[in-house]
């Protein structure tokens, strides 16, 4: 069925939801001609769907991540069919590096999304962080981990547990030479009134404000940023770490 | 419905791949019916390779010897590995014919999200390998996916902190294919990858 067929169609249905834009964070094989699905929807979040690659017009998609697809499926419960897909566009072309960060991404999508809830903003924040992470000539990590950690408080943001680095924790505006820590659902606790568990996060007020207006120029930000966007996410991820870590072991990370 | 050997045999044929309850159905039928002889043959031989068969130490291909017979082949070119990712791609690029040198199973590819991370797939092994090997080149082809891709990416770094030359098999057009068929990023991959005649 042509595109524009299946629009007109699909807009005289009820039965299955219009044509939607979603990433592909994950396929699996599940039997010979079943393949399992975890989508990233703008109007519906995260999606588990089961396409069935023997019927003809499934047949030929590689059903790969970092490509816009516009998907329809049907279904009541939590495991969709998918009814409709086709490829919006070529595939992102990340490379080197780039794949490791775009699955780190799809990894921790993938844990921390809940099903079913709208993420349209989130969507195309991410799209948009794949398209930075394939417009970099270099691919060195330098320019990599900015867009990463601008993509990690976003999500954080997004999720609800944003981190508030612009006041301490008693709504005090943070001077800028004196020591912080960041403690998980508290924010900046001012050094002395608390005593630190984590020495590692401890930075000066400037710190701080410098990653809270997503200025990752210096080299020590950048590095403050990290282990605080890994302590927040730590918290949520509970004590299972994100595997696509450890792709990272020889650059650097 | 089925006495309860003919419902096990049925239930193990099963498992098999690409095998429905139908098709396991059939096949015990005709193993009990009308080819017992057969049945014995696959009985002892599915045994026999299910206790004997394991990996090889090298390259980590299926066999029964401790050291495959590729890897054992004094005439294959040592100095070139070529890294595949299941023992299925060894079998297809044999049958090429047009390589001699040696090979590395991965047994799967880069999939984080599956647990499967560089330890799984045989890195401190094959990082051994370029460590006291005499490779001068290694081959890797690995599926073009964004996993394979990612595999790809990992190994050539581990292979270049050794100083060993790496390669990634092309990707494109395939042979008596025709343009117009092909899908939009193998040939936008073709033309990216074009060479100069």
């Amino acid at each position: 069925m042509t595109s524009a067929l299946y629009e007109a169609w699909a807009m005289t249905s009820d039965k299955w939801q219009k044509t939607e834009l979603a990433y592909i964070l994950h396929s699996r094989k599940y039997n010979d001609s079943d393949v399992i699905l975890e989508l990233f929807s703008a109007t519906y979040g995260r999606v588990t769907a089961v396409v069935n690659t023997s019927k003809q017009s499934f047949r030929y998609e590689a059903y790969q991540p970092f490509c816009p697809y516009s998907i329809a499926w049907s279904g009541r419960s939590n495991f969709k069919k998918i009814r409709y897909i086709d490829a919006l566009s070529q595939s992102i072309p990340l490379q080197a590096q780039a794949i490791f960060c775009g699955m780190y991404l799809n990894e921790l999508l993938l844990r921390l999304l809940y099903e079913q809830e709208p993420q349209d903003a989130l969507v195309f924040y991410y799209q948009q962080t794949l398209l930075d992470f394939a417009s970099l000539d270099g691919l060195s990590l330098g320019e990599l981990e900015p867009i990463l950690r601008r993509f990690e408080l976003y999500l954080l943001d997004e999720l609800g547990y944003g981190l508030y680095l612009s006041d301490d924790e008693d709504g005090n505006v943070l001077d800028g030479n004196s020591s912080y820590q960041y403690v998980n659902q508290r924010g900046l606790v001012p050094l002395g009134s608390y005593l630190p568990d984590d020495k590692q996060l401890i930075f000066s007020g400037d710190v701080f404000k410098q990653i809270a207006a997503r200025d990752f120029s210096d080299a020590k930000i950048k590095f403050a940023a990290k282990l605080l966007c890994r302590k927040a996410l730590a918290a949520l991820l509970g004590g299972k770490p994100i595997k696509a870590r450890e792709l990272f072991k020889y650059s650097g990370f | 419905m089925f006495s309860p050997l003919i419902d096990r045999l049925i239930q193990a044929l099963k498992r098999l791949p690409g095998v429905g309850p139908k098709s396991a159905q059939r096949m015990a039928f005709h193993l009990l019916e009308n080819d017992r002889e057969s049945a014995n043959i696959i009985a002892e031989a599915l045994a026999a390779a299910a206790a004997s068969v394991n990996r090889c130490e090298l390259c980590r291909n299926l066999t029964e010897q401790n050291i495959c017979s590729i890897c054992d082949d004094h005439r294959r070119d040592k100095s070139v590995l070529c890294i595949v990712e299941n023992p299925a791609d060894v079998v297809a690029l044999e049958q090429a014919g047009s390589y001699s040198g040696l090979y590395f199973v991965l047994l799967g590819r880069l999939s984080p999200i599956d647990g499967i991370g560089p330890k799984e797939i045989g890195v401190d092994l094959l990082g051994h390998r370029f460590q006291h090997g005499e490779l001068l080149e290694v081959i890797i082809a690995t599926n073009p996916t964004a996993e394979g891709e990612a595999t790809s990416h990992y190994v050539s770094q581990l292979a270049k902190r050794y100083e060993i030359k790496v390669s990634r098999i092309a990707h494109g057009v395939p042979l008596g294919g025709e343009l117009e068929y092909l899908d939009g990023t193998t040939l936008a991959h073709a033309l990216g990858t074009r060479r100069e005649l």
